[in-house]
Parts: C-alpha cells; structure tokens; sequence
C-alpha cells in the first residue's frame, strides 16, 4: 500500500527541476573562488540564483547570504546583530527559540489563544525598549498552526523605535504569496527543503545596511558573513525550485485550501464540538490542519497512523526522539488536555481527497474507541 | 578528451559517478526528515543517515557515535576550535595552539576566539611545512585547552606527523584537533591510533557532495563542545538543523569508496604526479613547495604546488586556460594576495607570486597529465622571455634589491 504523506511542513519532496539542477551541475567540479572557468562558471551560477531569489521575493535592496539551511539562517541572524535584545516571540522555531547568546538579553513575547501577536501588546512592550538597541524575530507563518502574524504592523512598530525586525518565512514562502519590500523586515531567513529544493540550503537575507556578524569563520565567502565552499548545485536548485513555488502559489492554495477545509468539515462531523482546531479563526496558511480531541494521547494516534502508512506528526519534528508537547500549543495557553493529543497534517498540492478519507477513517476509529 | 582538463582537486574534486547514483536514488526516495520520529518516512531517512555515519566512522576506526553531521570542514572546523575552547574557557582553559599554515576557518576561528579574550599561539613550521614537535611540546601550557594541526596541508601538500602530535597532547592532558578535509580518505588515518581527539571532515574533497561534511568527536575521553548552532537539538545537540539524507547518504558512499579503493588512488595519483613534475623539473628553475614528491609519509603526491620562477602565477594560468588550476588555496587566490602558507616555508615574497598548484586525484589520466606537461612546456619559455624578472635573473640581479612600487 502506498504512503499517504500528510507532513509537508516538516519536509517536502523536492520538485522534479530541483533534483534535475542538481544532478546536472554534478558534472562540473565548481568552487566559485577558483580562478578558472569553472570557478567563474560556479560564480556566475551562484550569482544568477541569488538575483533569481530576489525578484521572486521582491527583495531588491537585500543581499542574499547562502547557508547550509534555515536553522543557521536564523542562528545568525539572532547571533549576528549586535544589539543587547532581542525579543522573539513564544512560538518562534526552536531554532530560533532555543538560540540564547549569553551577550544579550531574551525578552519572550507573548501570543493569543489563535497563536497571534496581539499588535498593542506588542507596540508597549517596544514603548519599553531603548531606541534603536534591540531584534525582533517574529515568523511570517507558524509551522506548527500555519497562523500568519501581522508582520507588516509589527515591523513598523519595531522601526518607530528603530529596532530591527527577523523573520522566518520557512513556512510562508511557497503557500501564500511574501512581498519583502511589503512587509518591510530587516532580516529573514529562507529554507529550500521546505519549498521542493533539497535539505542543506537556506538563506539569510538582509536588508541593505543591516550588518551582522558571522558565526562560521573560514576563507572569505558570502562577503565574510558566511564562510565555507557554495553548494553551487543546492543553491541553483534551491533558485528553481522557489521559482516554480511561487509560479504555482495559486494553484497551490486553491487545491490544498480545498483539501485542507474538506478534512476539517470531516473531522467537524464526526467529533462535532469536541474537535478542537487550532488557529482556525484566523488567517493561516492554507495546508495546515492543527486539532486535537481530548482522551486519545498524540503518541497513541500517531503509531496507528503509522500503521496505516500514514506520514503526520505531532507538531513541529522534534529531534531528541521522545515526543515533546508543542510548546506552540502551550505558549497560545491551550489546555493540557488537548496538547496531549494534538496531530498535525500538513497537505502537499500532491495530495488527494481519497487519502484525506482514509486518514479520517482511520482517525475514526481511534476517536470512537476514546471518547 | 574534455576541456578544461580539471587540475585542482584540493578547491573541490568532481563527484564519483557511483556518489551521484546513490544520491539521485536518495533525493527521490529518501524525502522524509531524518528527525521525524512519527512516521516510517522519517524512520527510512534516519536509517540511511545511520548507515553513512558508520561509512565514515569505518574509515578512521571511529565509532558511528562519534560522527556528526555538519555543512562542511568549514563548518567543523569552526566547531572544533571555537566550541572546545568555549566550552574549557570557562574553567579557565583559554590557550590555544594552532599552526601558521593553518587553513583560513582554523586561522580566523582562532582570530575570532583572540578577540573574546583567548590567548592564541601560532607556532611557525619548518621549511617543508611540517612541524617542530619541540616547539608543539614547549608551547603547551596548563592553560592550553586545544592543538589543532592540519593533517594533510591544502596548498603544499605536507602531511604533518599526526600520530606524534597526538601522542604529546594526550601525555599533557590536551585535545588535539586535525583539519583532515583534505586528508580524509586519501591517506590512512585512525583516531584511536593517532589519538585524535577531534577531527574535520569534508564531502566534496573525496568525490562526494558538497554542503555537507562531518566532525568527529571522541567519546572516552570525552570531549565537550559548545555548539555554533541551536535549535532542534539535531545530532545530539552537537549541531541543529535538518541533516540532508541524501548529502549524507553520498558523503557515506564518497567514504565507501574511498577506503575501498584508497590504495589504488593513491598509486595512481602518485604515478601521474611523479611524471608530471619529472616532466617539468628539467626546465631549469622550478621548484617544488613542500616536503619531497617521492616521500609519502611526508607528502601527498596529489598536490604539486611548484614555483616558476619568473613567471607570476597569473600570467601562467592565463596562458594554459586549457587547465584548470590555481594559485594557492580557492580562499587566497581570488584575492590576489600571495599565500601565507609559502611564506610560512621561508619563499621569498616575489617567488611566492609565481607558484601554481596542480592538484591530480582519482579520474585525472595519463593522457591529460601529458597534455598538460605539454602545454605548460611550451608556456614556460615564451612566458619568461616576456617576464621582466626573468631578464633580471639572468642579469644576475637580486630581487630583492628591487625597489617595489607600489600602485
């Protein structure tokens, strides 16, 4: 039986041209410092990606620095500006969240039960602040709940005060249209596994005049912000496949909405009241399903999901290998009950109504035989 | 036969064809996150990340536990140095002892660790790159928390006696790290043996991907890092951070190969290279950097890194564009500065203008390297009768006397 993958916002399956550009830059032996052609050639690929991956984010007045992907995109950001705070919000990606340079200050910010920043919370919490002193890293969409952020308003209240806004845009990119320029951040950080490019490429952007300091030392790459060889053939396929993202965005969005509002109505029609969705109320990324019934333990669901062959997860992927409860789902204060046994489904625009049966089917069972 | 004929495989080395099939095959299959512990996607992926960490485990007699995965040596190296000497600062281990010729992310980590306070000792190295095992001995403190010493040396070619280097810092009570990017599959190395108890690994200088390199970090006994990168608590909180399946799927099979046909590369490269610098030596007024081409313990015959005396270095890889070769180091030599490695060796400044590395690995053959001698041949006359230095050469003229201009 075929596996039905419902986890597309811990990995995606890379795009057809991604792997494509991947394998054919293999050919050539491309280290863009060298002085030969092939060298030049690496250069100019990496060159061309990075202007590609600009225009497709309306990014002109950033400067791309490559990583080895978004967690050390936003290592750096957070260790790289100097600044004595830096305020992040209670839901950031662990990568972000757990990053505590000694040298500064960790102001926690709070969100709502929806998982949402209130905007007037946050412009008081700034009025404390020193001018011009502090970060802000707040993420476009969350990977947990999908639930967008008004970055908009909170960059402009971040620069009334001339701080400095981050941002992850790991999870909006490719789902819902991102406008940099629009949206008026300072640094944002970009992973290319997520969008259909492959794991080990990422990103961080800056805004021109934004300076950091770097975290790898090493021969002078990524104009001294980001040392190491380029992974020349990564970083073209990573511009590929962001440009098929965004090309695809509305197809992309009707399909998965309409997958994603069909499963929910399911699962609204079995459990009735005692399905709780997160984030639903607001705006949030349209492939995203986070719920939860009370009495049947994440743990219990996810080994009969897997059972059946079906890929979906508990929350953000957790690394340590024992199933942590979401601290999303407990920084939006939601009752233990339901943390417990929370499952995310994230869709792909690969998926289809038959597989959204069958994952309600057996949800089903499990549901029927708790509560 | 193919044009440029690639001859600078210390920059970065073309991937195996057998790397690039496990890869494809992996990119394809392998999508699910290695992390993800809820589902059998993410259990495949991890599986196929285990069995290349025991590929590079099973080339230097480490245990699989030992392996991390990293974005590169770059990346490794960083952690080395910087997470060892921040995690021991603290208790007042702020020493660190490194070597001149040093690749740059060794030198600049160190540079970095200089400014927060750390107390930094370049030792020099002798003429043929290797170093005083006196002077490591007498530079240790009981504040040194760190040696890290270069196995296999990126521009020069010298391999430097790890083994003895190992040996003097584990009777003092000191970590010793090796940047062996270079090293790596291409000579034997074995950490219990060497008694390293760091090391840097790297993908895309054994044939293997790039993006993706490893560190290696001894468990008894145990050394303790301050990790560069948060997050997830990937790689038991070593280093966060999704790891690409199947970057690390091709460095494990980059390994496979390597340690199964690590003789017959290193036959092989040493025959060509033997013929190559046999080849040019009789043009008169050439020189090899580095230890001597015939002895292995001390050089890796791969790398020929020769000087042509007046002839700049620039000028030469102009005139043979049918070769892809470098200068020195990738890092160095697009800023045209001259390397710091062959002045480290005692070459005058104006000789170190004119040095070119020709870096021979696995898929170079007989009929380019002869090509290649060819055509570097008939460069090296035109080019000196051309060259200014070279008439003052012969004049009899002292380069050094010259008053340099600058401009």
């Amino acid at each position: 039986m075929s596996i039905i993958y419902f986890d597309h916002n811990s990995t995606t399956k890379p795009s057809t041209q991604a792997i494509k550009e991947f394998v054919r830059l293999q050919d050539f032996a491309l280290n863009n410092l060298s002085m030969h052609q092939l060298g030049r050639k690496a250069d100019m690929i990496s060159e061309e990606s990075r202007h590609n991956i600009k225009n497709l984010l309306n990014a002109d007045n950033f400067e791309v620095i490559f990583t080895s992907g978004a967690s050390e995109s936003i290592n750096l950001a957070i260790n790289g500006v100097e600044c004595p705070v830096v305020l992040i919000s209670k839901i950031e990606h662990s990568a972000g969240f757990n990053c505590r340079p000694q040298n500064k200050n960790i102001i926690e910010v709070d969100v709502d039960s929806d998982g949402l920043i209130d905007v007037q919370k946050f412009q008081e919490l700034i009025n404390l602040q020193e001018r011009g002193n502090f970060l802000v890293s707040i993420m476009l969409a969350n990977n947990e709940t999908g639930s967008i952020q008004p970055i908009k308003e909170l960059a402009k209240i971040t620069h009334q005060k001339n701080g400095l806004i981050h941002c992850d845009i790991v999870q909006a990119v490719g789902k819902i249209p991102v406008d940099l320029e629009d949206l008026n951040v300072d640094l944002v950080s970009i992973s290319a596994h997520k969008i259909g490019g492959l794991q080990g490429v990422g990103a961080l952007l800056l805004r021109r005049g934004v300076n950091i300091l770097p975290m790898i030392f090493g021969g002078g790459q990524e104009k001294n912000k980001r040392a190491g060889t380029l992974n020349i053939a990564g970083i073209s396929s990573f511009a590929k496949a962001l440009e098929a993202a965004v090309k695809n965005l509305a197809e992309y969005k009707n399909k998965t909405k309409d997958l994603r509002d069909y499963l929910e109505k399911k699962l609204v029609n079995v459990a009735g009241k005692n399905v709780q969705i997160f984030s639903q109320e607001i705006n949030r990324l349209p492939n995203t399903c986070f719920f939860a019934t009370k009495n049947c333990q994440s743990q219990t669901q996810l080994m009969q999901f897997d059972l059946n062959n079906i890929c979906v997860s508990a929350g953000s992927t957790c690394s340590s290998g024992t199933l942590q409860k979401s601290r999303v789902l407990q920084a939006m204060q939601i009752s233990k009950d339901f943390i417990d046994c929370a499952i995310r489904v994230s869709l792909g625009k690969g998926n289809n109504h038959q597989e959204v049966d069958k994952f309600v089917e057996i949800w089903q069972k499990i549901y029927q035989k708790y509560n | 036969m193919k044009l440029p004929i690639y001859l600078d495989y210390q920059s970065t080395t073309p991937i195996d064809p057998r790397v690039i099939e496990v890869i494809s095959k992996s990119m394809a299959e392998d999508y699910g996150n290695p992390h993800s512990r809820t589902h059998s996607y993410g259990w495949v992926a991890e599986e196929k990340v285990e069995i290349a960490r025991r590929q590079i485990a099973d080339l230097i007699n480490a245990d699989p536990k030992e392996i991390f995965f990293t974005s590169g040596a770059t990346e490794s190296n960083n952690i080395a140095i910087k997470g060892v000497a921040n995690f021991y600062g603290k208790s007042g281990k702020n020493h660190i002892i490194t070597l001149v010729t040093e690749h740059k992310c060794v030198i600049n980590s160190a540079r970095d660790l200089e400014q927060e306070g750390f107390e930094v000792t370049f030792l020099p190295v002798q003429t043929d790159g290797t170093l005083d095992l006196e002077k490591l001995k007498a530079a240790i403190t009981s504040k040194t928390c760190i040696v890290s010493a270069m196995t296999l040396n990126n521009e020069i070619g010298t391999i430097q006696p790890i083994k003895e280097i190992g040996e003097i810092c584990r009777e003092k009570g000191v970590f010793f790290h090796t940047d062996a990017a270079q090293a790596f599959g291409k000579i034997p190395l074995d950490v219990n043996d060497m008694k390293i108890d760091l090391m840097s690994i790297s993908g895309h200088k054994i044939y293997g991907p790039k993006g993706i390199g490893a560190i290696y970090i001894r468990r008894k006994p145990r050394v303790r890092i301050k990790s560069i990168i948060s997050g997830g608590g990937q790689e038991r909180g070593i280093r966060s951070g999704t790891i690409p399946t199947f970057l690390a799927v091709g460095l494990g099979e980059a390994a496979r190969i390597a340690k199964e046909e690590m003789q017959k590369d290193f036959d092989h490269v040493k025959k060509l290279s033997i013929k190559f610098y046999q080849s040019l030596i009789d043009e008169g007024h050439i020189y090899l950097n580095g230890p001597d081409i015939y002895d292995s313990n001390k050089r890796y015959p791969g790398n020929l890194n020769l000087l042509f005396a007046g002839i700049e270095g620039e000028s030469m890889i102009m005139a043979i564009k049918d070769l892809a070769v470098s200068s020195g180091s990738a890092c160095t030599s697009a800023s045209l500065e001259s390397s710091y490695v062959l002045h480290a060796l005692g070459v005058d400044v104006e000789l170190s203008h004119t040095s070119i590395r020709f870096g021979i690995g696995r898929f170079t053959n007989e009929e380019e390297v002869d090509y290649a001698i060819k055509l570097v041949k008939s460069k090296i006359q035109k080019l000196r009768e051309l060259s200014p230095l070279w008439e003052m050469m012969q004049d009899g003229i002292d380069l050094k006397s010259i008053n340099w201009q600058s401009h």
